[in-house]
């Protein structure tokens, strides 16, 4: 399944990516998100949650308890990347490798750029 | 939690509302929470951060509100539908595709500049007539009054068998405010207009004489001075006043030392205590003066015994102590005019009371005749947006290929409907803006319009909530006509519309939609035109009824003769030396006096009694007005005197007192005989028993009736006349009259002339207004012409918006059927053939929309039952009358169309097909 996956919307990939360090509620996956794209990704509630809902159909994250030692309003749920996410996300990062690597062979000048 | 903080979360729970319930019961509470936490983020803050926030929100939740809908509540495909990564310096996708959508809506709207200039028109028409309005409803109705605490003010009436709303007795209001627990204070008041004497001229000016209690009850102190004390509110008490701060700047120059001054009221000099900045409007809106009440000093002033219960004048307000019901106060009001039934020997229940909420009592019968105006506007605005929809079908029909185009190279339906839907929004937000400049300007003129008789024209403003409204207004309409057929364009299937080569109007189901929308405009506005009709016809019936007298040529001014110690006879010389001289004036035919002139000023009311028709204890005595007079009244006024004399110089105070009745009157106490020689006799009333006057105003002796005069419509043309007498001025000399000046010829006896004789005789004596009597009797139906104006514009909007549809759709059914006219033509069709069946097809259009709306309108006829004078509300004419010049009209629209489809050359239409 993991080979004949279609790319991974960025949303989703981003989402993915937010969870690997562990569960955080929505609020949380957005600023983690905006962290790591260095502000370049701004996730809105409802592109967020509408992603989330497919991935929790999906099976690629799950509900998961508030981590101990963590306070805050009732109302966040926090979600955490299942066993079946981690390997999508690994599968997705193994596919971007090969299209990076194809690339560059292509195009040698093309150097990572900070941004 | 603060207030705005609730606000916004408010604001934010609405905004949930896009999503689909099964969504938002997954994740709306956390949403909540992400928007909420949002807010305190740096890029929010600063002051366009708040609009920037709530741009961004509003955005998210439409779009994926709507996409979640679209999609039926399951998470969308996996196609990735948005860039998730955006350029630094990109003010972000959202606002970029919002612009977009906004500079293509108008492109799109400068692109056809008739189809946006009618619509726009149409959506200003709407939303700038039903601001207008809702400004006005708002103001009267809704508005709180403008006083503390006002739920907790009351007004206290006294009740009697067949009249709920009756003035106080002085015995009453003090038993109530001794007695009563259930309220804070209480406070009677009497209003009315008084001569005051200024430096170099005489004003009328409006004073409210209150009780101690005012100031409590209204939680108004003076802005300078103080209010009344108990003291100088007891009888015999000093002259004293507190003016308003109107009068402080006008006539002190805002003086601070204005405590010093006195000011005059009827010749007496009163120090002033205080100045009342933006006094109570009640007992009387724009009140100048305030004087205490002094247990009604002013009764005993005028010779008159204030302590009985038989002399009803006082409008009693209350506030109810923290925590009373209104309908404690009237169960305990009702107690105490029990107990004083007791104590004076009455039935127990003759005389009850009750406390109606304050607002109520100010609103009154303004209310219903509001709210159906509010409700006709409402039907126009459904027009409106029916009208805008239709033409926005057509408009969207034409562009099917382009919609098909778009959808096929990959936008999705929520892309195409958020982009039709920014197109409406677009031209309703423009309508809005238009239709509230048009509501402030029609407002002022609807105010300037508006008969006196409406409450609290003072807070009737365009003001912030007006706007919102309209904004809601703008939203709603919008969304309303813009949806259909948005909805309509976006469930296209691409395919089969490129196919089809997208010829115009070749979808019938759009077609289908416009039809039903005209159709129902043509039922609202047939309801809208039948209430108007009805109006009409009632408001004819009334201007054409014989008021009794003859206005023309006759004016009227309202004085107070200077009056002292119950000396009436300074009155009476006052009014000889007058008439004397205004006769002797050129052009004028004939002058008079009276206390309450037709249309003008009520009557006192009293129950008679005849000599010779003894009445029992037990038995209901008839009601019947007192009319004072001055010689040649009767001719001035043009009624006529059917039997017996006119009143004579030497009809004289002392003589046996003397009356001319009416013909209601006679036939009241005299059925079938005849009534001169009678006599009859005043045993009690609203306005006063015998017992209550030691004064000659209204005398206890046998009344002798002398003539007969033809009756006479007094308070207001839809009422039948009420038995009345008439009684010489010289034997009843009332200090306050009417001056009736009948002119040789129009316009030969003016205001100026009249003015200049009474300062003649008294410069003291103000002159305020002098006004036809024609003029009266045309505002004593501005109530119904007002209602008549205001329906009546609305329902012509409607029927030519309607009729606009009903154009526009056989317009398009023409063009969407050139081929196939023109395959008939080919085969013969004679061209009168085509015509009749374009005709009949609008006819049957118009036919359904009249048949629906005279259901409907015999439905809600209903509502305008009380204001319709001698004409039922279900009137056969009126509605044959209406469904004649609907279907006439319809016919009319339907013409130009028609003739054009009768003129296709076959040849041509094939070919171009």
């Amino acid at each position: 399944m993991q080979s004949s996956n279609p790319p991974l919307p960025a949303t989703t990939f981003h989402i993915l990516l937010s969870l690997v360090d562990g569960p955080a509620h929505g609020y949380g996956i957005k600023h983690l998100v905006e962290e790591h794209t260095g502000g370049q990704v701004q996730l809105a509630a409802g592109t967020l949650y509408e992603s989330m809902q497919r991935l929790l159909r999906d099976g690629l994250i799950e509900r998961s308890e508030r981590p101990a030692g963590i306070t805050g309003s009732a109302r966040w749920r926090f979600y955490r990347i299942t066993e079946h996410g981690s390997t999508v996300l690994c599968a997705e990062l193994e596919r971007l490798e090969r299209d990076l690597a194809y690339a560059r062979t292509k195009l040698p000048a093309a150097q990572p750029q900070h941004g | 939690m603060s207030s705005e903080r609730r606000t916004v979360a408010l604001g934010l729970r609405l905004l949930l509302a896009a999503y689909p319930a099964t969504f938002r019961r997954e994740f709306g509470d956390e949403i909540l929470a992400f928007w909420l936490a949002q807010r305190s983020e740096p890029r929010y803050r600063r002051p366009l951060g708040v609009w920037r926030y709530w741009h961004e929100v509003i955005h998210d939740a439409l779009t994926h509100g709507t996409r979640a809908r679209w999609s039926g509540g399951r998470p969308p495909s996996l196609r990735p539908q948005q860039p998730a990564t955006r350029p630094p310096h990109d003010r972000g996708f959202a606002m970029s595709s919002v612009l977009t959508d906004l500079r293509y809506s108008i492109r799109f709207l400068r692109a056809a500049p008739l189809f946006s200039t009618v619509a726009l028109l149409t959506l200003i028409l709407g939303i700038g007539t039903n601001t207008a309005i809702f400004s006005i409803v708002n103001g009267v109705l809704l508005r709180p009054l403008p006083y503390a605490d006002p739920t907790e003010l009351v007004a206290v009436w006294r009740s009697t068998p067949g009249l709920s709303t009756v003035s106080v007795a002085l015995p009453e209001f003090q038993a109530l405010r001794e007695r009563a627990r259930t309220f804070d204070s209480v406070t009677a008041t009497i209003e009315g207009t008084t001569g005051v004497q200024w430096p170099g001229e005489a004003r009328q000016q409006r004073i409210a004489r209150v009780s101690a209690g005012y100031f409590d009850v209204f939680g108004v102190r003076p802005v300078l001075g103080r209010a009344f004390s108990a003291e100088e509110d007891s009888r015999g008490g000093p002259r004293v006043a507190i003016i308003s701060g109107q009068l402080w700047r006008d006539r002190f120059g805002s003086d601070p030392e204005v405590l010093q001054h006195t000011v005059t009221i009827g010749q007496q000099a009163h120090a002033i205590v205080g100045v009342l900045e933006r006094g109570p409007e009640h007992p009387l809106p724009g009140t100048d003066i305030w004087l205490p009440l002094q247990e009604a000093q002013l009764m005993v002033d005028l010779g008159m015994n204030p302590d009985t219960r038989d002399l009803v004048y006082l409008t009693v307000y209350g506030r109810l102590t923290g925590g009373a019901t209104v309908d404690a106060a009237s169960a305990e009001v009702s107690g105490i005019m029990e107990q004083l039934n007791e104590a004076d020997g009455r039935e127990i229940d003759s005389i009850g009371g009750w406390a109606q909420p304050l607002h109520e009592a100010t609103v009154g019968a303004s209310r219903s005749a509001l709210l159906l105006v509010l409700g006709a506007v409402g039907l126009l605005l459904a027009i409106v947006c029916a009208n805008v929809a239709g033409l926005w079908l057509t408009r969207v029909t034409a562009r099917t290929r382009e919609v098909a185009i778009r959808s096929a190279i990959g936008a999705g339906r929520a892309r195409v409907l958020r982009q039709l839907l920014t197109e409406s929004l677009v031209l309703a937000l423009a309508g809005g803006a238009g239709g509230v400049l048009l509501a402030r300007g029609l407002t002022g003129y609807l105010m300037a319009l508006a008969p006196s008789s409406l409450p609290r024209h003072a807070s009737v403003v365009v003001d912030g909530g007006v706007v919102l409204y309209a904004g809601l207004l703008t939203l709603g309409s919008g969304l309303l006509f813009g949806l259909l057929p948005a909805l309509r364009a976006a469930r296209l299937d691409p395919a089969v519309t490129l196919r089809g080569a997208g010829r115009s109007g070749r979808g019938s189901s759009g077609r289908g939609l416009q039809r039903a929308l005209v159709v129902a405009q043509v039922a609202v506005s047939v309801v809208l035109l039948s209430g108007a009709m009805l109006l009409a016809n009632s408001y004819l019936r009334l201007v054409w009824v014989d008021p009794g007298f003859e206005p023309d040529r006759v004016l009227t001014t309202q004085l107070s003769a200077p009056f002292q110690d119950a000396d009436t006879n300074a009155v009476r010389s006052f009014y000889r030396r007058l008439l004397e001289r205004v006769r002797a004036l050129p052009g004028v035919a004939s002058a008079s006096i009276t206390y309450s002139p037709p249309m003008a000023q009520s009557n006192f009311r009293q129950t008679v009694e005849a000599e010779d028709r003894a009445v029992g204890p037990d038995e209901e005595r008839p009601w019947a007005g007192t009319v004072i007079i001055g010689t040649d009244y009767f001719e001035t006024v043009g009624v006529p005197l059917q039997r017996g004399r006119d009143f004579t110089l030497s009809d004289r105070l002392g003589d046996e007192p003397v009356a001319i009745a009416n013909e209601a009157m006679a036939a009241l106490l005299w059925p079938g005989e005849d009534p001169l020689g009678k006599r009859f006799r005043i045993t009690g009333g609203i306005s006063g028993s015998a017992d209550s006057f030691e004064s000659e105003f209204f005398p206890d002796d046998w009344i002798a009736v002398v003539g007969v005069a033809a009756d006479v419509r007094r308070r207001d043309l839809g009422q039948q006349a009420v038995p009345e007498f008439y009684r010489p001025h010289a034997q009843m000399s009332w200090p306050s009259a009417y001056l009736v000046v009948k002119a040789e010829r129009a316009s030969t006896a003016s205001a100026a002339q009249i003015r200049e004789t009474v300062w003649q005789i008294d410069p003291s004596v103000p002159v305020e207004t002098v006004q036809s009597l024609g003029g009266l009797l045309s505002s004593s139906v501005a109530e119904p012409r007002f209602r008549l104006v205001l329906l009546g514009s609305f329902a012509a909007a409607a029927c030519f918006l309607a009729m606009l549809g009903v154009y526009a759709v056989m317009t398009m059914t023409v063009a969407g059927h050139t081929h196939e006219i023109g395959v008939r033509m080919a085969l013969g069709a004679p061209r009168t053939l085509v015509l009749r069946a374009v005709l009949l097809d609008g006819f049957k259009l118009a036919a359904w929309g009249l048949g629906i709306g005279l259901l409907g309108a015999l439905a809600g006829g209903r509502l305008l039952a009380t204001m319709l004078y001698s004409v039922t509300p279900s009137d056969p004419a009126t509605h044959a009358l209406v469904a004649v010049a609907t279907l006439a009209v319809a016919l009319a629209a339907c013409y130009v169309p028609a003739r054009r489809a009768a003129r296709l050359d076959p040849t041509r239409a094939l070919r171009d097909d």
